[in-house]
């Protein structure tokens, strides 16, 4: 078993070839050698077990460490190689790719909620090779083993001969620093005091998640047909339609069919399930009406496939939105209002309303009073966590609060623009419950995390010291949540982070929590 | 050339002696494995639980590594 390693910060940019030699010669050189020298008493014996201890880098991308990553990179390539070479000789070869271990090092970059769970550190560890000093010398070549095999659980493999062991939280791989990025719509004039608040990224990171599957199986929706997308009986004549990932629906009337929303993604798939659902039940198939939600192209960029003669209704500012986006497969509304509207259609009642900003200036309630449902788009998608950075929410704290104003409805049935299936208000108050724990666990992550070492440690380089920070007090936060909400809203894994960073902003700027007055 | 360990018998070479290293090695030692520790550095070796032989060298070397091999399967071979 081979645990010889060196770690090494530094972006590719900043490389240098003595960063790189030392440290391939400290990993994989070390790991080729020993394998080439143990090789043959195995074959000898036609059986043994050659086990290298990569670091996850290897394996994943990482950003901020070139060298260190190439040079884990070739041991875990060379352990596929050696698989090849050896098993027919009867010699197994593993690699285990170790995530995040508790160093001396590492201490002074990650909160202890992170490490608290890692294995252990010695705190004897020389991360960094002194330049000056010669190569291949015994002082030279020390490593950065993790030490006792503390309680980490190992992970599915990927690979047939890679096994991930994941330091601190199993379920979380700490993802790097935050910073902001433009919004999709930055050509947009900004509005409002949330104006230019983004959602995170992190560049140049290959973001993998620790799990691909969506869990709980209950999040899918039903199979959708050949051709492409569902259509189902929500309550009566209101029907909804979904290709898995967006939702519209519509109402069938004695004079029509009114329709909510036309995400270009379902597109010509819309009438043709239109078309289905009026054949079925022996009522017209034309489309009369199209209601927008909000203004957003993801979820009516296919309303100009209905042609000009029909009548569009939107919310005040998604005309004014409309009008200056200017984008023709999204006509302006023909009829708007500002906080209230009832729609009449064929004997049917539909009731708009706008309760304020939230995802959107515009964003609309869509209540259907006689079919026990309500539509409400991009804020709660039922037994799924929030898309990237809380949905894209433009204004945070009014997207915090209008599960509640949904509540004050009454409803049965729930659609919210997206995944494959319609929710409950269950369903509501358990996606409550995990924002307030979002909530709950960035209040406490910033009375915990000290910044003062970020600061101390980047010096003039502010804004390196906040981005590292505030990636603490993300990883401090969303970390427990993370680990409560596996299996139970899909994709926690996959999104909690960034939308824990989204609320964290919204927590310290808009609420004022974590605010230092300087004395 | 030796063989690591005869027939029947198995032998844990363990490289990178620190405490994942020796927590291993110690480990293996307890279910009858002989074991090895190797370091490039004596300091952590001290630590090593009895029973377990000390090795100290510079395996990023090849011919360091080859040597350390040969060594101990020279010893613990038949």
């Amino acid at each position: 078993m081979n645990s010889i390693g060196g770690f090494l910060l530094g972006e590719a940019g900043n490389a240098t070839p003595e960063d790189l030699r030392i440290i391939v010669d400290v990993s994989p050189g070390a790991a080729l050698w020993l394998s080439q020298a143990v090789e043959p008493y195995m074959r000898q014996r036609g059986s043994g077990a050659i086990v290298h201890v990569p670091a996850r880098s290897g394996t994943d991308p990482t950003a901020g460490m070139a060298a260190y990553s190439l040079s884990n990179a070739a041991p875990s390539h060379l352990v596929r190689i050696l698989d090849l070479e050896l098993r027919p000789h009867g010699i197994r070869v593993t690699a285990v790719a170790s995530q995040l271990l508790d160093t001396s090092r590492n201490r002074t970059v990650f909160p202890a909620e992170v490490l608290a769970r890692c294995p252990a550190g010695s705190g004897r560890e020389h991360h960094r090779l002194p330049r000056q000093q010669p190569r291949r010398t015994p002082s030279a070549v020390r490593s950065c083993q993790p030490t006792a095999p503390g309680p980490a659980a190992s992970h599915p493999a990927i690979f047939p001969c890679i096994r991930f062991v994941l330091g601190g939280n199993n379920d979380v791989i700490y993802e790097p620093p935050l910073v902001p990025r433009p919004r999709r719509g930055a050509r947009r004039r900004p509005r409002g005091r949330f104006a230019g608040r983004g959602g995170p990224h992190r560049p140049g990171i290959c973001r993998r998640p620790a799990r691909l599957r969506a869990d709980p199986p209950s999040a899918l929706g039903p199979a959708v047909n050949e051709q492409g997308y569902f259509v189902g009986r929500v309550e009566k004549n209101l029907y909804w339609v979904t290709d898995s990932a967006y939702q519209a629906a519509f109402l069938t009337t004695r004079d029509g069919v009114v329709l909510f929303d036309a995400p270009p993604s379902i597109g010509h798939n819309l009438q043709r399930a239109i078309d289905q659902t009026a054949a079925e039940n022996g009522v017209s198939n034309k489309v009369t009406h199209l209601v927008y939600s909000h203004h957003h192209a993801d979820h009516i960029g296919g309303s100009s496939l209905f042609g000009k003669h029909v009548v569009r209704i939107g919310q005040v500012q998604a005309k004014q939105l409309l009008a200056s986006e200017n984008d023709p497969a999204r006509p302006v509304p023909d009829v708007t209002f500002e906080t209230k509207h009832t729609l009449n259609v064929g004997g049917e009642r539909v009731n708009l309303a706008w309760h304020g900003t939230n995802h959107t200036p515009d964003n609309s309630y869509i209540h259907f009073p006689d079919h026990d449902t309500l539509m409400l788009v991009d804020i709660f998608l039922p037994r799924w966590v929030p898309f990237d950075s809380f949905n894209l929410n433009e204004d945070v704290p009014g997207s915090i609060a209008a599960p509640d104003t949904a509540m004050a409805y009454p409803w049965k049935y729930f659609i919210g623009g997206h995944m494959g299936r319609l929710g409950t208000r269950t369903d509501m108050v358990l996606y409550r419950q995990y924002v307030n724990d979002i909530i709950n666990g960035v209040k406490k992550a910033l009375a915990t995390v000290d910044p003062t070492p970020y600061f101390a440690k980047y010096g003039n380089n502010v804004w390196a010291a906040s981005q590292q920070y505030l990636a603490a007090v993300v990883a401090y936060a969303s970390g427990p949540v993370i680990k409560k909400y596996l299996g139970v809203l899909a994709a926690a894994d996959v999104y909690t982070a960034s939308t824990t960073f989204a609320i964290l902003e919204s927590v310290r700027l808009d609420l004022g929590v974590g605010s230092q007055v300087h004395a | 050339m030796a063989s690591l360990g005869s027939a029947g018998e198995s032998v844990a070479v363990v490289v990178g002696a620190s405490k994942l290293g020796s927590a291993t090695a110690t480990l293996l030692a307890g279910t009858g494995v002989h074991g090895s520790g190797g370091r490039s550095t004596p300091t952590a070796l001290d630590e090593l639980a009895e029973g377990i032989r000390r090795e100290v060298g510079d395996t990023t070397d090849q011919a360091v590594a080859k040597t350390l091999i040969d060594r101990i399967a020279d010893e613990a071979g038949p």
